[in-house]
């Protein structure tokens, strides 16, 4: 056996190599070294073999999950679901009697929605806030509504112009989340962390 | 109980530079999205993403458990065990891209461990020394699953099915990773914990075991 327990061949060939073209006829080395040639034919059906078993086991109908194994994952996780922050809608408390709160990750949702809803984007990580007074307004009172302020980063095709992509993303989140949550939008953060292949 | 992962950072190196989306893994109603996206959502608390990620890989991390434990149903198990786990330590995993090689390592160590624990329990009952990386004896014993129908008409299948029963777990999940499932050197250094260098021996050690054990059986 021309193989050896450290992978180098008596050539000075390592086996990754032999083993990387054994689907393939030898090169201009393996065609005339017998180290390479003996490490081929040892090889060969080991190769035939592995092709084989890659198949078969692709194929193998034990090999499937267990009926309603993704069910149980998927309860688990969502039983152990990670919310992220507790955001007060109304500017009181967070435990005020009356207040209304929503979990950061809802929030995210509905980003995420949007993103999915462009077909050059992919929304990824999303942070969440609220944001008590408005910019160039009087402080608002104790139960009103708070305003929110999103951090989103994403992924945009490649071939894509990105300026109009994301203003079309800004006034789409603002009006969704607008419209599901009832609490105005005032400023969303948008890092573009790759392009990707369209 | 699993090992905990090394740290995350390393994963970096051992991330999968093809991270295009899964489309197999999508039905008909959901965007294709690219791995490394669902990854992220799933940090943040997506549970349909994370659903996404388990139904891509359910079915190849079982057969990797098939390979390692030979038993569908301890592989089933592990399975489900690691997915949960990956749901929890999800937030620890710095680099998205790395997703794949992560879930591997988390996969590929609950297999391990299980076969340590088998080895110990059987060390336990012989009061034998400590095996190692000793080979496991009668790995295809009564509690073994039989191999594939394909395989046991195939003479060529048979001798690996059996070769690879009798190599060394550490030295098993160098070569199934590699040859059954085709992650990189730097992916199976980092799901198993060892340098490249030993993964490069390991699987230099593993084709010479399984070529011979093929040649004596046919």
């Amino acid at each position: 056996m021309a193989l050896t327990d450290t992978g180098r061949l008596g050539c000075g060939r390592d086996v990754d190599d032999v083993w990387a073209n054994i689907n393939h006829e030898p090169d201009e080395h393996e065609a005339t070294c017998p180290d390479c040639q003996a490490a081929r034919a040892d090889l060969a059906g080991l190769a035939a073999a592995t092709t084989a078993m890659v198949e078969t086991d692709r194929d193998d109908t034990r090999l499937v999950a267990r009926p309603g194994a993704l069910a149980a994952i998927v309860a688990i996780a969502r039983t152990e679901v990670r919310r992220g922050r507790t955001l007060p809608l109304l500017t009181a408390s967070p435990d005020a009697p009356d207040q209304v709160t929503i979990s950061e990750q809802a929030v995210a949702s509905i980003v995420r929605e949007q993103c999915d809803s462009l077909d050059d984007i992919e929304g990824r990580r999303c942070r969440v806030r609220v944001v008590d007074d408005q910019p160039g307004h009087a402080p608002t009172g104790v139960g009103t509504a708070t305003s929110l302020a999103v951090e989103l980063s994403l992924t945009v095709g490649r071939s894509v112009r990105i300026p109009p992509l994301l203003t079309d993303l800004r006034h789409r989140i603002s009006v969704a989340i607008h419209r599901q949550i009832g609490v105005p939008v005032t400023s969303i953060a948008i890092h573009v962390e790759d392009l990707h292949d369209d | 109980m699993l090992e905990s992962p090394d740290d995350a950072d390393d994963a970096a190196d051992a991330a999968d530079a093809d991270d295009a989306p899964r489309p197999d893994t999508a039905t008909p109603l959901e965007r294709a999205l690219r791995e490394s996206t669902l990854v992220v959502r799933a940090q943040d608390g997506d549970v349909a993403a994370f659903e996404r990620l388990v139904r891509s890989y359910e079915k190849e991390l079982l057969r990797l458990g098939y390979r390692m434990l030979t038993d569908v149903g301890e592989a089933q198990d592990a399975v489900q065990d690691s997915l949960v786990l990956a749901w929890r330590r999800l937030p620890t995993l710095q680099d998205p891209q790395a997703f794949h090689a992560w879930i591997y390592q988390l996969m590929t160590r609950q297999c391990l461990n299980l076969l340590r624990a088998r080895r110990r329990r059987r060390t336990s009952l012989s009061q034998a020394g400590d095996v190692g990386l000793e080979p496991e004896p009668h790995a295809r014993g009564a509690e073994a699953d039989p191999p594939s129908a394909a395989a046991q008409t195939s003479a060529l299948g048979a001798g690996l099915d059996l070769a690879l029963t009798t190599l060394p777990a550490e030295l098993r999940a160098c070569w199934v990773l590699k040859e059954l499932h085709h992650l990189s050197y730097p992916e199976i250094a980092y799901a198993i914990g060892v340098p490249v260098a030993t993964v490069r021996g390991r699987i230099a050690r593993a084709r010479l075991h399984l070529s011979k054990g093929m040649s004596e059986w046919r």
